[in-house]
């Protein structure tokens, strides 16, 4: 027998179901106002409760906790994607700069906007927002592929990763110097991190970009499997390297970028939950990994959620504590 | 069968071939046949490599023609189902097994997910027992030794089920008895009717087991049996010199 069994594949993924709705009803739970699992429980599936969990749960931290699993998975998913291209354990949305590309154009627009009337309280200013993002991630990613196609050494594109990371915060830095105080406080908030922003009415916008960027994400499945083996297999195996690529990019971009429009950029995740996933399946095959994977990223990001609201804290102060442990222990097991 | 009935499995005509802006070969005519072991020589930086990745379409830069199987305009995919490509250089493939690794050679035959079905199945089962590997076909390659982790690249070239495969080095990062067995190995390939063409620098190696032997000198390809070839190869790495 050459496959594995596939019945600790199935236990594996049903424990990992479980846990991102016990996780779900947990995050919704817990709060500034301490509400009952059993009333929390209630309000979701529409039973009888009273009014004021209802609005609570429903309008407040339905949508919040949406958005965690939204956000955990698609970070997740694109750094997955990204350390599979890249062929780099460390290398995720936030090491690549990716983030960091969104972050410049969301500035841009929110502090350079700010004086040309763009509002942040329309629909249309966050979807100017997102487009922002993608455009900003986008450009990142063609400009680090064009990099590691150049210098073939995944030190040197890390290293100029963590460059544009830097040039970009100091572009960042110099906005919010010469910024009005409203966009400013606006711009400072975005950065910090937050699953609460999005209202009801912005879910579906977000939900369905990263819908997208999951459908590309499963049609690349196959591709990512060839690209783990490096260009040269992948082209004579019959794999369009140029196509593949774009694929996966417009799925991270969606993904990513989606997420870090409407959450600011949030660290971590993408970069060590793909390892967590290949630890708990023990496989290197994306048909097993990317669903792994969206279930544990929509799973730890509700814990964190869980954890900042309880601490009030910003949650990728929690990612990062989260993250930073897990990080180095990759970096120790590569060794 | 005589040496020239079989048929042509890959043709150079008229090819001249670069590499950073060094010509490496000029305006080479060769015919490949099928069912034959060929070793292709040279001095380090003579082209072996260049012209090997020409002919896996790695590499395009180059005038004249490569045929392949009476075509010289393929598609990649249809190129994937004719050439497998071996390389030299060990990937790190992290949690990859051997399994999954040969079955990813099964990748120009299935569907767009990579779903394997029966057939593809017995196919990489068969190419694991043929380099040998089936006991260690659920370990992960990067705790293999180099000789098996070269072996079970070559079982995902076998997966791959092409008439033709070519071998980058692959008895580089090998000890004596692992470069016999996987010289071995090749003949066995080359025996059930496969073009099998490697570059090497073990010259001994060479001129006992294969049927053909390519020497790239000069700018030239120089091709016969090894017989014919001895004072050839001789010549070119100065070995009457020593």
């Amino acid at each position: 027998m050459t496959l594995r069994p596939t019945s600790r594949t199935t236990t594996l993924m049903g424990l990992l179901a479980a846990a991102t709705l016990l996780l779900f009803i947990v995050d919704m739970a817990s709060g500034s106002v301490a509400l009952k699992f059993t009333d929390v429980a209630r309000a979701i599936v529409g039973a009888d409760c009273p009014e004021q969990v209802r609005s609570i749960v429903v309008e407040l931290r339905l949508p919040k906790a949406i958005m965690a699993m939204a956000a955990g998975s698609a970070l997740a998913v694109s750094g997955l994607q990204m350390q599979t291209v890249f062929r780099n354990p460390l290398a995720g949305p936030y090491v690549l700069g990716i983030s960091s590309g969104a972050s410049l154009m969301v500035a841009l627009l929110m502090l350079g906007g700010s004086a040309l009337g763009f509002s942040l309280t329309s629909n249309l200013g966050w979807l100017g927002i997102a487009g922002a993002a993608w455009t900003g991630s986008a450009a990142v990613l063609l400009m680090m592929l064009a990099f590691s196609r150049k210098f073939n050494d995944i030190m040197v594109v890390l290293v100029l990763g963590i460059m544009i990371s830097s040039g970009v915060g100091a572009i960042v830095q110099i906005l919010q110097y010469v910024s009005a105080d409203d966009a400013l406080k606006n711009f400072v908030i975005w950065t910090m991190g937050s699953l609460g922003n999005v209202t009801l009415e912005q879910l579906p916008i977000v939900l369905g970009a990263v819908a997208v960027g999951f459908i590309l994400a499963v049609a690349a499945i196959k591709p990512l499997n060839l690209m783990a083996l490096g260009d040269d297999y992948a082209t004579t195996m019959g794999l369009d390297l140029r196509r593949s690529r774009m694929l996966v990019f417009a799925s991270t971009t969606l993904l990513a970028g989606t997420i870090t429009a409407f959450c600011g950029p949030i660290g971590f995740i993408g970069l060590a939950l793909p390892h967590v996933g290949r630890m708990l399946t023990s496989t290197a095959d994306n048909r097993i990994l990317l669903p792994a994977t969206t279930l544990i990223g929509a799973s730890t990001m509700l814990a964190c959620d869980a954890v900042a609201k309880t601490f009030t804290l910003p949650v990728n102060s929690v990612t990062a504590i989260v993250g930073i442990p897990l990080i180095i222990w990759i970096i120790i097991r590569n060794r | 069968m005589d040496n020239n009935q079989k048929p042509i499995a890959i043709e150079l005509r008229h090819l001249s071939l670069g590499f950073k802006g060094r010509e490496l070969l000029t305006d080479v005519s060769a015919r490949f046949r099928a069912g034959e072991l060929t070793a292709l020589l040279g001095r380090n930086g003579a082209g072996k490599s260049t012209l090997l990745r020409a002919i896996a379409g790695l590499n395009r830069d180059y005038s004249g023609d490569i045929v392949i199987e009476g075509s010289s305009s393929l598609t990649p995919r249809e190129r994937a189902r004719l050439i497998a490509y071996v390389a030299t250089r060990r990937e790190r493939l992290g949690e990859m097994t051997v399994g999954q690794l040969v079955a990813l050679g099964r990748a120009p035959m299935t569907n767009w997910l990579g779903t394997l079905r029966e057939a593809d199945k017995e196919a990489v089962d068969e190419a694991i027992a043929t380099v040998g590997l089936s006991e260690l076909a659920n370990r992960k390659v990067d705790s293999l030794s180099d000789g098996e982790a070269q072996r079970a690249m070559i079982a995902r070239g076998i997966a791959q089920d092409t008439p033709i495969m070519l071998l980058d080095e692959p008895t580089s990062f090998l000890d004596l008895p692992s470069r016999e067995t996987l010289a071995c190995l090749l003949k066995d390939i080359a025996l059930k009717g496969k073009t099998v063409i490697f570059t090497t620098h073990e010259l001994e190696l060479a001129q006992r087991y294969c049927d053909r032997i390519a020497l790239i000198d000069s700018q030239r390809l120089l091709y016969g049996s090894p017989v014919e070839m001895a004072p050839l190869i001789n010549k070119s790495f100065n070995l009457n010199l020593i």
